[in-house]
């Protein structure tokens, strides 16, 4: 298994291959790390397109509990 | 005239046959509707908690794996907690039902008619002689023309078999509720699993809601030699406006991916591949393939490659996952040992058909065992790491919030009976559809005892309520004589 944290100033529900991954931050506004098996990932936030890139495909691999990869949406709004 | 007539009469008749010969097994797919048809998310749930998630996966097995699965439901249906809202019954709490041959038997028929499957299943599978039935349908003279005609085979008349006399003509189409049960056979070319869900049907063009329940069980359950294969037809030439789920486009770019997921995302797209095309599927017995039905649930607890995905969910809302493994294998005693002489070509071509798939299985399980130790044992790193760093610099924090959940992994199979005569006697049991009265109460009450005194059941009974006790396990003394009376029940190679 691999780690993700998906950063976004916003708490959005995460797409990965469109799989509905829950949110990227908790209630109280910390971020999520996620869970996704090792290979190639398309991620995405699920709402309005106010942010970019729209999506994002990585390889992740060789994450780990403390140290998960960080996928970067910025905000257009 | 006549003369004439004949090759005119001939030609009707072979036409008439080929025509009343069988319903297709399966039909196009108008649409491509990712969400819609026979898949998890479109089944209702009474499910009172997300936060648990339980899988139950039944081996095949004959009715003896039928039989034994079945006891594990009355075990579950026994497994009464107390929650804030009231009672609930583990049973009430099942997400996923994957089976294969006979254990398909049982997940089927609960998912077709939950509300009267404890009072009907024994008298509408259990406790017929399905081979019986089999052979006198097979010796009509009707049908004798029948299985003359093209395309029609002995797996279809078993289809027909159970679609009146146990399924009542029910589609996949008709289950409304969770739990998602995915009956699973095997791709004879592929050597893989093959689902009669939506999911796996999208890649054939073919509308599985359509498709008789009785259908899949007959193709889990066709068991080499015995039974011909089903043959499905794979409409995607046809076209229905496919899109390939997200996940089988990013699992098929080969250098980004750990083998097993490319692998497996190139054979499920050799069903819409053109090159070569493969217009006609033959399907075989699901045990060929995983005889415990845990390959498909090992996917979606590891994975996002699936729609029913539990990975995607696990830490939030999924706080509790529970997979139970009913495993109906059994170890009939062998003499060979004791002779000088080798075991015959029946004895070796049985262990050929047995034995690799006895070890694979047990990987399989070790598998899920060792997915969970390993989800475990980097939430509780990550908390020692926090730890650590805290008595240094109290303020410190790790990135993010990693929300952890309890695993569970229960295999219930004859090698955990404590009584050596009763696991003799069940490890001896033959893999058939037509077993004595007495040999499937016997497994009935086997599979409730051990899912009752499982310490595994009991772990997780005791963190949904701590008061929990289970119910009384008596196996009655006498069944087991009329179980097994053969004396060859009485050894065992261990």
């Amino acid at each position: 298994m691999e780690y993700v944290i998906v950063q976004f100033p916003k708490r959005r529900e995460v797409l990965v291959d469109g799989i509905n991954h829950g949110f990227n931050r908790e209630p109280t506004g910390e971020e999520r790390i996620l869970r996704v098996a090792e290979g190639l990932h398309r991620f995405r936030l699920r709402g309005p397109d106010d942010y970019i890139p729209l999506w994002q495909t990585l390889e992740v691999t060789d994450t780990d509990t403390i140290d998960p990869l960080h996928v970067v949406f910025e905000t257009t709004a | 005239m006549r003369g004439a007539l004949r090759p005119l009469l001939a030609g009707a008749l072979a036409v008439t046959l080929g025509a009343c010969a069988s319903a297709p097994a399966n039909v196009k797919l108008v649409r491509h509707d990712p969400d819609a048809g026979y898949r998890y998310a479109n089944l209702a749930s009474d499910d009172g908690s997300e936060e648990l998630f339980v899988i139950l996966a039944f081996s095949g097995g004959g009715t003896r794996a039928a039989a034994f699965s079945f006891g594990v439901m009355e075990g579950l249906r026994e497994a009464a907690y107390r929650t804030a809202e009231g009672e609930r019954r583990l049973l009430d709490d099942v997400d996923v039902i994957a089976s294969v041959s006979g254990g398909s038997f049982t997940a089927a028929y609960y998912a077709l008619f939950p509300g009267t499957f404890f009072a009907d299943f024994p008298r509408d599978f259990l406790h017929r002689n399905i081979e019986r039935a089999l052979v006198w349908r097979a010796l009509r003279p009707w049908n004798w023309l029948r299985l003359a005609a093209p395309g029609f085979s002995r797996i279809h008349l078993a289809a027909e078999l159970y679609d009146e006399t146990v399924f009542r003509h029910k589609t996949f189409g008709d289950v409304a509720r969770k739990p998602f049960v995915i009956v699973n056979a095997t791709d004879m070319t592929l050597g893989r699993r093959f689902e009669f869900t939506q999911e796996q049907f999208d890649l054939l063009c073919s509308d599985v809601a359509q498709t008789k329940i009785a259908t899949g069980v007959a193709a889990s359950s066709a068991f080499p030699g015995l039974l011909s294969p089903l043959t499905l037809r794979n409409f995607a030439a046809e076209g229905c406006g496919y899109r390939p789920p997200e996940w089988l486009e990013s699992a098929r770019v080969r250098e980004a991916n750990p083998l097993a997921r490319y692998a497996r995302a190139r054979d499920l797209w050799s069903y819409q591949d053109p090159a070569p095309a493969r217009p006609f599927i033959h399907l075989l017995d699901g045990g060929l393939a995983d005889n415990i039905g845990l390959r498909g649930p090992y996917v979606a607890l590891g994975s996002g490659d699936t729609e029913w995905s539990v990975s995607a969910k696990l830490g939030n809302p999924v706080r509790r996952v529970v997979v139970i493994t009913a495993n109906a294998k059994t170890k009939p005693f062998k003499d060979w040992d004791q002779r000088a002489s080798p075991p015959g070509l029946l004895d070796v071509l049985g262990f050929v058909a047995s034995g690799p798939m006895d070890n694979y299985s047990f990987d399989t399980v070790q598998l899920v065992r060792d997915f969970f130790r390993q989800q475990a044992q980097a939430e509780r790193a990550r908390a020692s790491c926090e730890r650590q760093m805290q008595k240094i610099c109290p303020d410190a924090r790790l990135p993010g919030v990693l929300s952890e959940a309890a695993y569970h992994a229960i295999e219930l199979s004859f090698d955990g009976v404590a009584d050596e005569r009763l696991r003799r006697c069940l490890e001896n049991l033959p893999t058939s559809f037509a077993l004595k009265e007495a040999q499937v109460t016997l497994l009935r009450q086997a599979g409730r005892a051990l899912l009752m005194t499982s310490k595994d059941v009991l772990d997780v009974m005791h963190a949904l309520d701590p008061a929990w006790q289970p119910s009384g396990t008596t196996i009655d003394p006498a069944l087991i004589g009329q179980a097994c009376p053969d004396p060859a029940s009485r050894g065992t190679v261990r």
